[in-house]
C-alpha cells in the first residue's frame, strides 16, 4: 500500500481559508437576519444607535459633497421670503409643521419624523438647504422639488427658511395669513394679488388683463407638467377644469395694478428693448416680439410683466427648460436665438409697458 | 439570379443621373452649351488619342520585326512623346481658355437684368429689381428670360454655399461678406434644377431651386406679376387661413405683401402658391405638403431655422395650407 502524499498549507493559506470560512459565516448568519425578520422595520422602533449613525453620516458626507459648489444668491428680500413662506405653507408644512405649531399626528409618526424647520439653518447652511429642498432626500419621505429645472423657485423656501431661524417678523406674519376666502381666485391672490394688490414677488407675474385663453393654457400645462414649476404643479394639481375656466377668466377681467416703477430703466436698454420688440433683429433671426405677443388670445401679454419674471422665462427657455409644449416649443427656439443682452432689453422694455399700452 | 439586383440598381442609378433635369449635358444656358462643348471636344479627342495609344502599344507587341525597329526609334519617341503632348495640350488650352474666356472681367453691366441670390440655410433669397428699379424678395426658383444676358449677384449671410445651375452654367461659389458675379443666359424656354454645391451644414443636401426660362414677353409679364401684392384669399378656409397666418405669429419672419405680415427672417411668400416646389425644392407644392411642412418641418429638413407649430388642430392647419396654396 503506498503512502498517500500529505499536503502541508503554509501559515498563510491557513489564515486565508480561516478568513473565508468567516466571510461565509457571516454571509449566512446575514442571510438568516434578513430572512428571519429579525430586524424592525416598524417607524413605532427607532434604528439601532448605530444604525441611526450611520446613516446620518453618511447623509451628511453626501449633502455636503454635493452643495459645496452650489452658488447662493441674495436672499434678503422679503417679497422673496414671503414667497418661500407661501410654498411653504402649501408644500412643506403638511409633514413639517406650521413652524411653531404642534405637528399633525400623522405626519409626527413618520420615521425619521419631519423637523422643526425652524433649526434648519442652524444645522445647515444654504447651499445645502437649497440641495436638500431641489433633490430631496432618499428613504426619508424628503420629496425632491416637483420641477428639476426650476432651481430658481428652490431659493425661496430658503430664503423662508433663513428669515425662520432669525424669527424675522417678515417670515411670520406671511405664514400666518390664512386662506382669507372662499372665494374662486383665493388662493391665487395670495401671491399673484388681486384688482388692489400686486404681486408677493418680482419673480411672480401680474396676471390682471392676461389673455384668458392663455392663462387657462398654462394651468393645463402646469398641471400636466408640460411646463414646470415646483410652486405650480401642486397647485394646478388640484384644480378642475372649470376651476381653470374660473380662474383665468376671473383675472382675465381684473383691472392693471401698477405699482410704481420698479427702477429707472437707462435709455440705451429701452431702446434696444423697444426694437427688439417692435422690430425684431433680422441678422440674428429673431422676430420682433409683437409679431406673437400682439394682443392674440393664445399668445401672453407681456406689458406690465416684471423685468425679473420675464428674464427668469427668457433663460429658463434657453436653456430647454420649456420646450415640452406646442408653444413652448415655438419660443425655445426664438430663446436660444437670444443673447444676455437681448434678454434683459426685451424684459426692461416690457416691464415699463403699461398693460393698456397694447394696440 | 445573382447578378440581377446589383445590375438593375446600376442601370437605375445611371437613369437617374442622366435624367436631364439637373444635367450639365443637357444644356440650356449659353455658359453651359460652351462647357458642354469643351467636355466633348476633350473627350472625343481625348478618345480618339488614347485608341491611337492602344493601337501603337499592339503593334509595339505583336507587330513584325520591322514594324517594331520602326517603333524605337528615337525620332518616334521624341515626336510622339514629347512633341505630340506639347502641341495637343497647348491647343487644348488655348481653346479651353478661349471658350470659357478666362481671364474676361465680369462686367457687372453685362447683364441686362441682374438678381441678386443669396445662399442662406438652407434656402435661396432671390430678389428681383422690376423695370422701375423697386426690388423685391422671392425665394428658391429663378426665373430669367431667354436670349437675354442676366447677372446673378451671388452671396451669403452665414456660411460658404455653391449656386450651381448645371443647365445654365458651371459652380460659383456664395461667399458672406463678398458678391460674386456669374452672368448667364438661358438659350430654350423650360423649367431645371439647381443644387447648393458646398457642403453648408446638415441640410445642404435638401438647398435646391427650380430655373425657370421664360420667353421675354412673358418674363415681362411674370416679373409684373410677381412684384404685385398677394392675391386676396378666395374661400372660407382661406380667410381663416390668413388670419391664422397672422394672428400665429407667421408674419414675425415671412413677408406676404399685401398683408401685416413683414418679416424679412425666412422666405418671401407672397407668392409661394406659384412656386414649382416647397422649403427649397424639397417638398412638392401642395396643399398637403404646407401642412406637413408647419408640423414636421424639423423631420423634413432637420436644423432648419423655422420652429415646429404643433400648435395647430387639424382644421387650423387645412385651413392655413388652403391660403398658402392660394398665394399664387
Amino acid at each position: 500500500m503506498t503512502e498517500r502524499p500529505v499536503y502541508l498549507l503554509t501559515r498563510l493559506q491557513r489564515f486565508g481559508l480561516a478568513m473565508l470560512v468567516l466571510v461565509a459565516l457571516g454571509m449566512v448568519g446575514g442571510s438568516v437576519v434578513i430572512w428571519s425578520g429579525y430586524y424592525n422595520v416598524s417607524a413605532n422602533r427607532e434604528h439601532w444607535g448605530i444604525t441611526t449613525w450611520l446613516l446620518t453620516q453618511v447623509r451628511d458626507q453626501s449633502i455636503r459633497a454635493r452643495a459645496d459648489d452650489v452658488t447662493v444668491p441674495d436672499l434678503s428680500d422679503p417679497g422673496l421670503i414671503a414667497l418661500g413662506a407661501e410654498h411653504y405653507k402649501l408644500g412643506c408644512s403638511s409633514c413639517h409643521g406650521d413652524a411653531g405649531e404642534a405637528q399633525n399626528p400623522v405626519y409626527a409618526n413618520m420615521l425619521p419624523r419631519p423637523p422643526d424647520l425652524r433649526k434648519a439653518a442652524d444645522d445647515y447652511d444654504a447651499g445645502a438647504l437649497y440641495w436638500i429642498v431641489h433633490s430631496g432626500l432618499k428613504y426619508t419621505g424628503m420629496p425632491a422639488w416637483p420641477a428639476v429645472e426650476r432651481g430658481d423657485e428652490v431659493w425661496s423656501v430658503v430664503a423662508f427658511l433663513e428669515a425662520l431661524n432669525r424669527a424675522e417678523p417678515a417670515a411670520i406674519p406671511a405664514l400666518a395669513r390664512q386662506d382669507d376666502s372662499g372665494q374662486v381666485a383665493g388662493n391665487c391672490a395670495r401671491c399673484h394679488g388681486d384688482a388692489a394688490t400686486p404681486p408677493i414677488n418680482d419673480r411672480v407675474p401680474s396676471l390682471n388683463g392676461q389673455n384668458a385663453v392663455y392663462l387657462a393654457r398654462a394651468l393645463e400645462e402646469y398641471r400636466a407638467g408640460r411646463r414646470p414649476s415646483g410652486i405650480m404643479a401642486p397647485i394646478a394639481h388640484a384644480l378642475s377644469d372649470a376651476d381653470i375656466a374660473g380662474k383665468a377668466e376671473w383675472y382675465a377681467n381684473l383691472p392693471p395694478v401698477r405699482e410704481g416703477p420698479e427702477q429707472p430703466i437707462p435709455p440705451a436698454l429701452m431702446r434696444a428693448g423697444r426694437v427688439l420688440a417692435k422690430t425684431g433683429d433680422a441678422a440674428g433671426d429673431l422676430p420682433a416680439c409683437v409679431s406673437c405677443h400682439s394682443g392674440a388670445a393664445q399668445f401672453p401679454r407681456l406689458e406690465g410683466l416684471s423685468r425679473l419674471y420675464i428674464e427668469t422665462q427668457l433663460h429658463l427657455w434657453r436653456a430647454g427648460g420649456r420646450d415640452a409644449s406646442a408653444h413652448g416649443a415655438i419660443m425655445a427656439v426664438i430663446g436660444q436665438r437670444m443673447t444676455d443682452a437681448e434678454v434683459a432689453a426685451a424684459a426692461a422694455y416690457y416691464a415699463s409697458q403699461l398693460v393698456e399700452d397694447t394696440p | 439570379m445573382r447578378w440581377r439586383t446589383p445590375v438593375l440598381l446600376t442601370v437605375a442609378v445611371l437613369q437617374v443621373g442622366c435624367s436631364p433635369q439637373q444635367s450639365a449635358m443637357a444644356p440650356s444656358g449659353a455658359e453651359a452649351e460652351r462647357t458642354n462643348l469643351l467636355f466633348w471636344v476633350m473627350t472625343t479627342g481625348g478618345g480618339i488619342i488614347f485608341a491611337g495609344v492602344l493601337l501603337i502599344a499592339a503593334l509595339a507587341i505583336l507587330g513584325g520585326p520591322g514594324l517594331r525597329h520602326r517603333l524605337s526609334q528615337e525620332v518616334f519617341v521624341k515626336g510622339a512623346g514629347i512633341v505630340f503632348p506639347v502641341v495637343v495640350l497647348t491647343a487644348l488650352l488655348v481653346y479651353g481658355l478661349g471658350i470659357l474666356r478666362a481671364g474676361h472681367a465680369p462686367d457687372l453691366q453685362q447683364g441686362t437684368h441682374r438678381i441678386a441670390i443669396s445662399g442662406e440655410q438652407w434656402w435661396w433669397r432671390i430678389t428681383y429689381t422690376d423695370a422701375s428699379g423697386r426690388s423685391f424678395a422671392s425665394a428658391n426658383e429663378l426665373h430669367l428670360p431667354v436670349g437675354e444676358p442676366v447677372s446673378l449677384m451671388l452671396t451669403s449671410p452665414d456660411v460658404i454655399h455653391s449656386f450651381w445651375a448645371p443647365q445654365l452654367a458651371g459652380k460659383l461659389d456664395m461667399i458672406p461678406g463678398r458678391t460674386n458675379v456669374l452672368t448667364v443666359t438661358a438659350t430654350e424656354e423650360g423649367i431645371s434644377r439647381g443644387q447648393c454645391a458646398e457642403y453648408c451644414g446638415g441640410a445642404h443636401a435638401f438647398m435646391s431651386f427650380h430655373v425657370v426660362a421664360h420667353d421675354p414677353a412673358d418674363y415681362v409679364d411674370w416679373l409684373a406679376a410677381e412684384a404685385g401684392p398677394a392675391q386676396q384669399p378666395g374661400t372660407a378656409a382661406a380667410r381663416r387661413g390668413a388670419a391664422l397666418f397672422l394672428a400665429s405669429g407667421c408674419g414675425g419672419c415671412h413677408t406676404v405683401r399685401g398683408t401685416a405680415a413683414d418679416g424679412a427672417i425666412g422666405p418671401d411668400l407672397t407668392h409661394v402658391g406659384a412656386r414649382h416646389s416647397l422649403a427649397a425644392a424639397t417638398l412638392p407644392n401642395s396643399a398637403a405638403a404646407f401642412a406637413d411642412w408647419i408640423v414636421n418641418n424639423q423631420h423634413i429638413k432637420p436644423e432648419n431655422q423655422m420652429p415646429t407649430y404643433g400648435i395647430f388642430s387639424e382644421t387650423d392647419l387645412a385651413d392655413l395650407a388652403s391660403y398658402l396654396e392660394g398665394l399664387d
